[in-house]
């Protein structure tokens, strides 16, 4: 692509480089979704078809590093990257082992001369490195793994219990998302630092969000600008009248909402923070760009009003992300007004308090690249913090098996 | 030269916390477990010295269904999630070394549909607890599993609070919210409440347990099987009779076991020859009508306070029928 001589020849392999990749993601992901919802389609038609589905195994992180692939040959194509010729760097790039299977999603542009030149062995690099795995361990067996557990009890009986216990259900698992997806960022972030690569940022403190706009720049980064970079510009982004960047941001989000699965509830996810967008586009919110109380320890009364809002609404919409059907999801939010079963309050208690020490040292960080960049302090301080730390996490750690909540997608 | 240093230091911090890790075990096992209600039962064993004639062993089954009060000089040795492994030991222990023992005259041990499941192995926490009484370099030769009770025996003298955080929020929870009351616990008995009749669906209930619980191990393990038959020998050789409990599942759940093994006749065969030893009683009648009474139980395998009365009133009588008891 990169030496092909005419204009058509280029696209031409293009398309045919993103047909390949798309079709197999598509093959694996969506192959039994299409075939079951056209079925479903035509059966309201009063047409009965058998859908044709099969029994395919997804490979994990397909979704992940097939979007990286994607956009090594989309930034060839546009002639931002030079194609690489040694084929060992390009497969490590694909399938470098600490992000392969839940990102963060890496551009070519980044990650592929980090293969190309010589590594030398930086310590500073290598014990940040170590603190963001701490800190990401610390997030993802101790805080996501121990609430999940309440949230898992509410979302599977959610026809039980009382409509306050699903909100606290839905506050523990918007807490549990974040916490084991960038816990396993951390992770995979500090793991490659200590092999000498920078990996992208993939989170950011979404919680202390004063709009939509900065949660989406602050929540899953790299897939976040994937989208942007490779679908909502192309599309026009927001160069176009205001109607058009209402329907680029829909699609795109909703889009983005398939990606995460092949099932209508997804979809909804994606579409819902879609529409979230619109009143900010209209009346034209505030762009933020710091993070909040930037040079303040604690917020304005407005500044935590609009955390608190932002909070909420996109909590909110996870009601569709962490529901199995779209009938769940509904059945959800009608319980709302339900009474019912409590869980235990000791429970709910500790489960808030280990909301309290992750949103709490957070936001104390939050100027920092992660949760534990803590290189400032005397030596003695860090080893104690440390120590207190590892030891936190062997006694309150959930050491049986509970896969990361992002692995399935 | 930058990779020695940052391999020096982190070999330095290996050491300090190792240190600073053997300090906050021995504080756990000298603050927050010395009220736990596992080492409750043990001292309340060592401190009285009036002498014992019925020793119960096992698991929760035990735990939660024998109340030694209606059983008079009797005792509630168990541990939740005892499998035979650590009650073959700790019985050795006992037999050896405490002259409470020295007057028994019959030891009652576990033996239900749940008592030899695989997935009884998984669990030998806390480590510190059960190197007291178990030889963890062995346990791993037989378990052929050395690496994972070597690293048991670390955990046990240098992380006692691994994985035990619970017993931390147990403890701060009755000491700074329960006004510092302790739970009752009976020779060894601990009461529980709850009534599993309450429960709507009672067979999903109890599939899901299965389901959880048994995972895709064996109904019977041969290692379990094996140290079971090593404990009745063990009673033997100390001139004890064993009596086994066939602890009462309710019904639903004793049908969820047998639906999720097929085989589940041919896999209790295995341990048969034992419980057909010379020796040995098996006590089926005595619990078999429980099974139909789900308000006696507090979850599909255990019995409530209620439960265990009966439960215990009915070995009482039957104990009676053998040797007249004061």
């Amino acid at each position: 692509m990169h030496q092909a001589s005419g204009e058509r020849h280029r696209t031409t392999l293009m398309i045919i480089s993103l047909t390949t990749n798309i079709g197999l993601l598509g093959f694996f992901k969506y192959f039994n979704f299409f075939a079951a919802s056209l079925a479903d389609a035509l059966l309201t038609l009063g047409l009965e078809a058998n859908p044709i589905t099969l029994n395919i195994i997804l490979p994990v992180g397909i979704s992940f590093y097939t979007f990286q692939t994607l956009s090594y040959t989309i930034d060839i194509y546009r002639r931002q990257l030079e194609p690489t010729r040694d084929a060992v760097a390009f497969f490590a790039f694909v399938s470098f082992f600490p992000q392969l299977v839940a990102g963060p999603i890496e551009r070519a542009r980044n990650l592929l001369p980090q293969f190309l030149r010589p590594r030398i062995f930086d310590d500073v690099s290598a014990r940040d490195g170590l603190r963001q795995i701490l800190w990401g361990c610390i997030k993802k067996v101790v805080v996501a793994d121990n609430i999940g557990l309440q949230a898992d009890k509410v979302f599977a009986d959610y026809g039980d219990y009382s409509g306050l216990t699903l909100v606290i259900g839905l506050f523990l698992f918007s807490v549990q998302v974040y916490c084991d997806f960038s816990g396993y960022s951390d992770i995979a972030i500090g793991t490659a630092r200590l092999f000498g690569f920078n990996l992208m940022r993939n989170f950011a403190y979404p919680f202390f969000s004063r709009n939509i706009t900065e949660y989406w720049r602050r929540w899953h980064i790299s897939l976040s600008s994937w989208f942007r970079d490779y679908l909502y510009i192309p599309m026009g982004g927001s160069r176009v009248p205001t109607w058009r960047k209402i329907v680029n941001i829909v699609t795109t989000f909703t889009i983005s909402g398939l990606w995460h699965g092949a099932s209508w509830h997804f979809v909804a996810w994606g579409f819902i923070n879609g529409i979230y967008f619109i009143p900010g586009m209209l009346f034209k919110s505030k762009k933020y760009t710091a993070i909040v109380a930037m040079d303040r320890l604690f917020p304005n009364l407005k500044e935590f009003l609009q955390m608190i809002l932002t909070f909420s609404i996109i909590t909110f919409s996870l009601i569709f992300l962490r529901s199995d059907t779209l009938t769940d999801s509904w059945g959800f939010i009608r319980g709302f007004g339900q009474s019912g079963a409590h869980l235990q309050s000791t429970q709910v208690l500790l489960a808030l308090l280990y909301c309290a020490l992750v949103i709490g040292i957070e936001w104390i960080q939050r100027r920092r690249e992660h949760g534990l960049q803590i290189d400032h302090w005397p030596k003695a301080i860090r080893w104690v913090t440390y120590c207190i730390l590892c030891a936190l996490f062997l006694a309150f750690g959930m050491f049986e098996e509970r896969a990361f909540y992002y692995f399935q997608f | 030269m930058m990779m020695r240093k940052f391999l020096l230091n982190l070999f330095v911090f290996s050491l300090i916390f190792l240190v600073f890790s053997s300090i906050l075990s021995q504080l756990f096992e000298r603050t927050i477990m010395r009220d736990s209600m596992l080492l409750r039962t043990e001292h309340h064993f060592l401190k009285d010295s009036e002498p014992l004639l019925f020793l119960f062993m096992g698991d929760s089954h035990t735990k939660d269904g024998i109340n030694p009060d209606y059983i008079p000089q009797s005792f509630n040795f168990s541990t939740t999630k005892q499998s035979y492994i650590q009650t073959y030991y700790t019985l050795k222990s006992l037999l050896e070394s405490h002259s409470r023992t020295d007057s028994l005259q019959m030891i009652f041990l576990p033996c239900d549909l749940t008592t030899f499941g695989s997935y009884r192995l998984r669990n030998f926490d806390p480590s510190f607890y059960w190197d007291r009484y178990l030889d963890f370099w062995e346990v791993g030769q037989t378990l052929d599993d050395r690496p994972r009770f070597l690293w048991k025996q670390l955990e046990a003298s240098t992380m006692s609070y691994l994985n035990n955080g619970s017993y931390i929020i147990e403890y701060v929870g009755w000491r700074w919210f329960g006004g510092g009351k302790v739970k009752p616990q009976l020779n060894g008995h601990t009461p529980q409440p709850g009534d599993f009749s309450l429960i709507s669906d009672q067979d999903s209930f109890s599939r899901d347990r299965v389901q959880r619980l048994f995972g895709e191990g064996q109904l019977v393990d041969p290692h379990l099987a094996d140290y079971f038959a090593r404990t009745v020998e063990l009673c033997h050789a100390h001139d004890l009779p064993v009596v086994l409990l066939n602890f009462p599942l309710v019904r639903a759940y004793e049908l969820a076991i047998k639906e999720y093994y097929p085989d589940w006749q041919e896999q209790m065969q295995t341990v048969e020859h034992i419980v057909n030893t010379p020796g040995v009683i098996l006590l089926t009648e005595l619990t078999n009508d429980m099974s139909e009474t789900p308000r006696w139980f507090h979850d599909p395998g255990h019995l409530n306070s209620g439960g265990a009365i009966e439960l215990s009133t009915r070995i009482k009588s039957w104990i009676e029928n053998q040797i007249p008891l004061e």
